[in-house]
C-alpha cells in the first residue's frame, strides 16, 4: 500500500528502488518482491535510466501504469483490499518479510 | 530523466564486499527475473556509506531469496530430485544411509568429547536447549532417510505394480529401527538425568 501510494504521489515521475525504500521506510528485501509483484500484475511500468552520470550504472526505474494508478485511486477510497473479490490484489501489496522499518 | 526499456549491460563502479555479495547472489535469480538482479546491483552502486551499503545489500539478498515464484521453483527442484531418486534404487539407498551420518558424527563427538567440536555442541557444563534441538533434528533425519530409501519401492512401474527392492527395504527398516532404538535409549537417559536428576546417571 505504502509503495503504491508513494508511486501514485507523482505518477509521471520515474522512481528508483533506493529512493522508494528511503521514502517509505521499507527495506530492500521487502521492496523488490513488492515491485516484482506489481510489475507482474501490470500495475508497474519499468525502464532503465539513460545517460547515467560519473560512470554509474543505469538504475532501474519505476512508475505506475494507468491500471496501477486506478488501483491506487481505489485503494485510497477504500474500495480495494476489502472483501473476498480483491484478495489477489491484497496479496500483491503485503510485504513478504513483514518488514517495514 | 532519460530512459531506455532495454536492460543495459554495465558493471558497477564499486567492487567492495557488499557489491561482490550482491553480484554473486543476483546470479541465483531465474532468467525471467535477471533484470531485477541487475536493478539491485545498479541501485547499490549509488548507495553511500559502508553501513548503509551493507544494509541495502543484505536487503537485496533477502529480496532475491523471497522473489515471487521462488517457492514454486524450490518445490519444482525438490520434486525433480524426488523423481530422480525414485528411478534410482541404488542411489536412493545410499542417500538414505547418508542420513544416518550426521547423527553418528555428532554422537561420536559428544561421546568422545572431540575438541573443538565438542565445545561448539555443548558450550556449557550441561546439555543445552540447542543441543536437544540439534539431537531431535539429527534423529529425525533417520526416518526421513528411510522414506528416501524406500521411495523407489513406493513408485509404481509401467505395469502399475510396485517393485520389491530388497536393499531399499532393508535400509529403510534399519533406519527406522535405529531411530526407534536410539530415540528410546536417549529419551530414557534424558528423562533420568535431566528430568528426574538421578545422581551420576551419565
Amino acid at each position: 500500500m505504502q509503495v503504491i501510494q508513494a508511486l501514485a504521489a507523482d505518477p509521471v515521475a520515474w522512481r528508483h528502488g533506493y529512493d522508494l525504500c528511503r521514502q517509505t521506510g521499507i527495506q530492500a528485501g521487502t521492496m523488490y518482491p513488492i515491485l516484482m509483484r506489481l510489475a507482474d500484475r501490470g500495475w508497474l511500468e519499468t525502464s532503465w535510466e539513460e545517460g547515467a552520470l560519473g560512470g554509474r550504472p543505469p538504475r532501474h526505474l519505476y512508475r505506475l501504469t494507468s491500471e496501477g494508478l486506478e488501483s491506487a485511486r481505489q485503494m485510497k477510497q477504500g474500495q480495494l483490499l476489502v472483501g473476498g473479490s480483491n484478495r489477489g490484489s491484497k496479496a500483491v501489496l503485503e510485504p513478504q518479510m513483514g518488514d517495514a522499518g | 530523466m532519460n530512459r531506455t526499456p532495454a536492460c543495459p549491460v554495465s558493471s558497477p563502479r564499486r567492487q567492495d564486499p557488499p557489491a561482490r555479495l550482491l553480484q554473486k547472489v543476483a546470479r541465483w535469480m531465474p532468467e525471467s527475473r535477471a533484470e531485477w538482479g541487475s536493478a539491485m546491483i545498479a541501485e547499490l552502486d549509488g548507495v553511500e556509506g559502508r553501513g548503509e551499503r551493507w544494509r541495502f545489500a543484505w536487503g537485496c539478498v533477502l529480496g532475491v531469496i523471497c522473489s515471487p515464484g521462488r517457492k514454486e521453483e524450490v518445490m519444482a527442484m525438490a520434486n525433480g530430485w524426488m523423481q530422480s531418486i525414485s528411478t534410482r534404487p541404488g542411489g536412493a539407498a545410499v542417500l538414505g544411509a547418508l542420513c544416518l551420518v550426521p547423527f553418528a558424527v555428532a554422537n561420536a563427538i559428544v561421546a568422545n568429547r572431540i575438541e573443538p567440536f565438542f565445545s561448539v555442541l555443548r558450550p556449557g557444563a550441561h546439555t543445552s536447549g540447542g543441543e536437544y534441538l540439534l539431537l531431535a533434528v539429527l534423529l529425525l533425519l533417520m526416518p526421513a532417510g528411510a522414506y528416501v530409501a524406500l521411495r523407489p519401492a513406493l513408485r509404481r512401474g509401467a505395469d502399475g505394480k510396485r517393485r520389491f527392492l530388497v536393499l531399499n527395504v532393508m535400509m529403510a527398516v534399519l533406519l527406522v529401527t535405529g531411530f526407534a532404538a536410539v530415540g528410546i535409549a536417549l529419551g530414557s537417559e534424558i528423562y533420568a538425568c535431566d528430568v528426574l536428576q538421578v545422581p551420576n546417571c551419565d
